[in-house]
């Protein structure tokens, strides 16, 4: 009886497994075949390569709190020059706080080291201030940058969108 | 014929290089800058400096007043009119019509490229650099800011 049965399960189970192996394989097969990864590589190709050329190197200017810079749609890339910060009703060169009486010697000691670090450049510096801010609080450094011999003052502004 | 069938019909393994991808991009968009800054120049004269005696250009004086409105006054011009007044309106500078009477000025006056700007007590700077970015706007290229 157990031969019987064995000589007759054995075939079934096999045959079952066969099938069962070959519905595993069409499904796979549907499955490899709807995920086309050409158009995902090429979108990501794509973004990255924008993302390189938008992220060209430039100069960056470190900005500090509480400070809404103008915009403006016609300006210059940074250039690296020195920065000058009015925040809180202060001068600040690197973080130090420069007051009023300090800023004609303070600014001709900067103009002095950018002439010694660019000899046929003409020394240039740039204000970051609040765009709120009243615009004759700033004219203290405008004066000092002239007594320094700094013809280029720049201004740190926004693109306006 | 089957081997070399296996041969040919090989599969690329693309999930490093969409990895790889993936990491690039994600560095890149971390990495990105999204608001730019950049500065407006102007070119401030200094002391020793003497325009006495010399052929001045013809230039244009921008005073931006206390109540936003602006006086331009011509130097250096052959035109009968030198002075003009834009008012502001609601309190806040005329913005498009500073804009387009710098764009027809400029076009009136081609030799036109130099410029002043004086900005008033309780003037804010962000007017003033707006105003700057006006003058520039209208191809107005040597663009000073008045210390006095």
């Amino acid at each position: 009886m157990r031969t019987i049965l064995s000589t007759h399960s054995i075939p079934q189970v096999t045959t079952r497994g066969l099938l069962l192996r070959k519905n595993q394989s069409k499904l796979r097969k549907s499955i490899q075949s709807t995920i086309t990864l050409t158009s995902l590589i090429d979108a990501f190709v794509i973004i990255v390569l924008y993302l390189v050329v938008c992220n060209s190197p430039s100069e960056t200017m470190d900005l500090e709190d509480q400070i809404t810079l103008p915009q403006a749609k016609v300006f210059n890339q940074l250039d690296g020059s020195p920065v000058i910060t009015f925040k809180n009703n202060q001068f600040m060169i690197d973080g130090q706080i420069i007051s009023e009486a300090q800023l004609n010697s303070r600014l001709a000691q900067v103009a002095g080291n950018l002439k010694l670090k660019v000899e046929n450049k003409e020394p240039s510096i740039i204000l970051q201030a609040d765009e709120n801010v009243d615009f004759h609080k700033l004219q203290p450094f405008l004066t000092a940058s002239a007594h320094a011999g700094i013809k280029n003052v720049k201004f740190a502004v926004y693109q306006q969108e | 014929m089957s081997s070399f069938k296996k041969e040919i019909e090989f599969e690329l393994n693309l999930i490093p290089f969409i990895d790889m991808l993936s990491a690039c991009l994600s560095f890149l968009l971390l990495t990105a800058v999204w608001s730019y800054i950049g500065s407006i120049d102007t070119h401030q004269a200094v002391g020793a400096e003497s325009t006495s005696g010399a052929n001045n250009p013809p230039s244009v004086v921008v005073q931006v007043e206390n109540d936003k409105s602006f006086q331009l006054d011509l130097k250096d011009v052959k035109t009968k009119q030198r002075q003009f007044k834009i008012q502001a309106v609601n309190g806040e500078p005329n913005w498009d019509k500073i804009d387009s009477f710098l764009v027809s000025l400029r076009k009136s006056i081609p030799d036109l490229n130099t410029s002043v700007v004086i900005a008033k007590p309780g003037v804010s700077y962000g007017v003033t650099m707006k105003t700057v970015d006006s003058l520039r706007k209208a191809e107005i290229k040597n663009v000073g800011i008045s210390p006095i």
